[in-house]
């Protein structure tokens, strides 16, 4: 399929996502739903504010069930997480797609966004407001893992947690990196629906 | 600082009900419902996902793998950090599934320790006895499967050295306590750890109090 995929670019315009981004992108989509879900389950059984989400929008039904979900897509989260860093950092399509990225060029763009007069016609170039908020993402993600596993395992990997102020510390962090990964998902799959080929091209690669 | 009296969402009845068992049938409705309502799910309809008894299975089998791999991966020697005396938290909270007057009633004169499974001496244990094993102490922080946590002062006998005297079998892995609350809670061996909190919670604290686990 891949094969083909590269074949098809060479006639008909380049490829914008590799094969690899999308296998990644879609296991990472799934992963990080179940994540989200069960996690949110979790907290519930001991709320950080004076709020807790509605059961209808959680997994797992009750603590046990969503602490089974959590700790089985935890594995898939990150495995696949981390081919996908690594294979950005060898392929250099971080290097290529998300840098560099200026504050300059980014309120430009949100301006040119707000406006509508932001341009989608080379999806294979990302603006600047693109830039920060992949980049940003993807630190959030791995925020949420280094402080996932700084409350799963508080005693194993205690230096870990201390790196993030003690385990009622990380629970914050891992809660407000939830929350970031959340609003970014929230922005994108708005805007992926609002232009249509760039779902295509997370799908098709083109 | 806070009292906590039940957990939002669950109902405490059910709850103290299926702690007895691995996953209630009671508890596995709502577990059902709460996959089945996740349209996300969906998306993995080709695994038979929405078919509650085969997602329960595959989960089950994860959590045994995950057993599997954090034995492989972690230190079971590894001790949780000590605190400081100052840095107690006061009052300890309160955690239960019912209100702090609803404990029941243990008369410590008539309590024995029931001591079974993989052990050579069954003979049961009275508070005094208990109290009469070493003595051991310490400052750590107590981390509850719900989130919360508070660092509490836990003295008693170490559990590693009760064991040793009722000769268990320690290729066994887990402990499993039951309080007189009538709440079973199954403990792990290897990574000594017990309910300290739950313990404390209900009516045997005392008996908790004398059987500390070592870390």
């Amino acid at each position: 399929m891949s094969v083909q995929a590269v074949a098809g670019s060479a006639e008909r315009g380049k490829t914008i996502h590799p094969a690899w981004v999308r296998v990644t992108h879609w296991i990472n989509a799934v992963a990080m739903l179940v994540m989200i879900g069960s996690g949110w389950q979790i907290y519930n059984a001991s709320p950080l504010f004076s709020f807790t989400f509605p059961p209808a929008i959680t997994l797992g039904g009750w603590l046990a069930g969503a602490l089974l979900w959590h700790f089985a897509a935890m594995w898939v989260l990150a495995i696949n997480g981390l081919v996908y860093v690594t294979l950005g950092f060898v392929s250099g399509r971080f290097r290529r797609k998300l840098w560099p990225v200026s504050p300059r060029a980014v309120v430009a763009d949100i301006k040119a966004a707000l406006a509508f007069k932001l341009s989608h016609d080379d999806l294979s170039r990302y603006n600047a407001v693109q830039k920060l908020l992949y980049a940003g993402v993807i630190l959030a993600g791995v925020l949420v893992v280094l402080s996932g596993l700084s409350i799963w395992k508080p005693v194993q990997l205690q230096e870990l947690t201390a790196l993030f102020g003690g385990y009622d510390a990380a629970r914050y962090v891992h809660f407000v990196c939830m929350a970031a990964i959340v609003g970014f998902l929230v922005v994108h799959v708005a805007l992926a629906l609002l232009v249509p080929k760039s779902l295509r091209a997370m799908v098709a690669g083109k | 600082m806070r009292i906590r009296k039940a957990v939002p969402g669950v109902d405490p009845k059910l709850l103290i009900k299926d702690a007895a068992k691995a996953m209630p049938d009671a508890g596995r409705r709502v577990f059902l419902r709460g996959a089945a309502s996740v349209g996300a799910l969906a998306l993995l309809t080709g695994c038979d996902i929405v078919d509650g008894d085969a997602a329960e299975g595959v989960l089950r089998k994860i959590s045994k793998f995950n057993d599997a791999a954090q034995a492989a991966l972690f230190d079971s020697s590894k001790l949780a950090p000590e605190y400081p005396e100052s840095a107690v938290t006061r009052p300890f909270p309160f955690n239960a599934y019912y209100a702090l007057d609803d404990a029941p009633e243990v008369d410590a004169a008539a309590y024995k320790l029931e001591v079974a499974g993989l052990v050579d001496n069954r003979k049961p244990w009275t508070l005094d006895e208990l109290y009469a094993l070493p003595q051991v102490s310490q400052i750590t922080r107590h981390i509850c499967v719900e989130g919360w946590s508070a660092i509490g002062s836990w003295q008693g006998a170490r559990l590693s050295d009760f064991l040793t005297r009722i000769g268990a079998d320690t290729r066994a892995k887990y402990v499993w306590f039951k309080c007189a609350e009538g709440a079973p809670t199954p403990s792990t061996w290897r990574r000594r750890c017990t309910r300290k909190r739950r313990c404390r919670s209900s009516s045997t604290t005392r008996s908790c109090r004398a059987l500390m686990a070592s870390r």
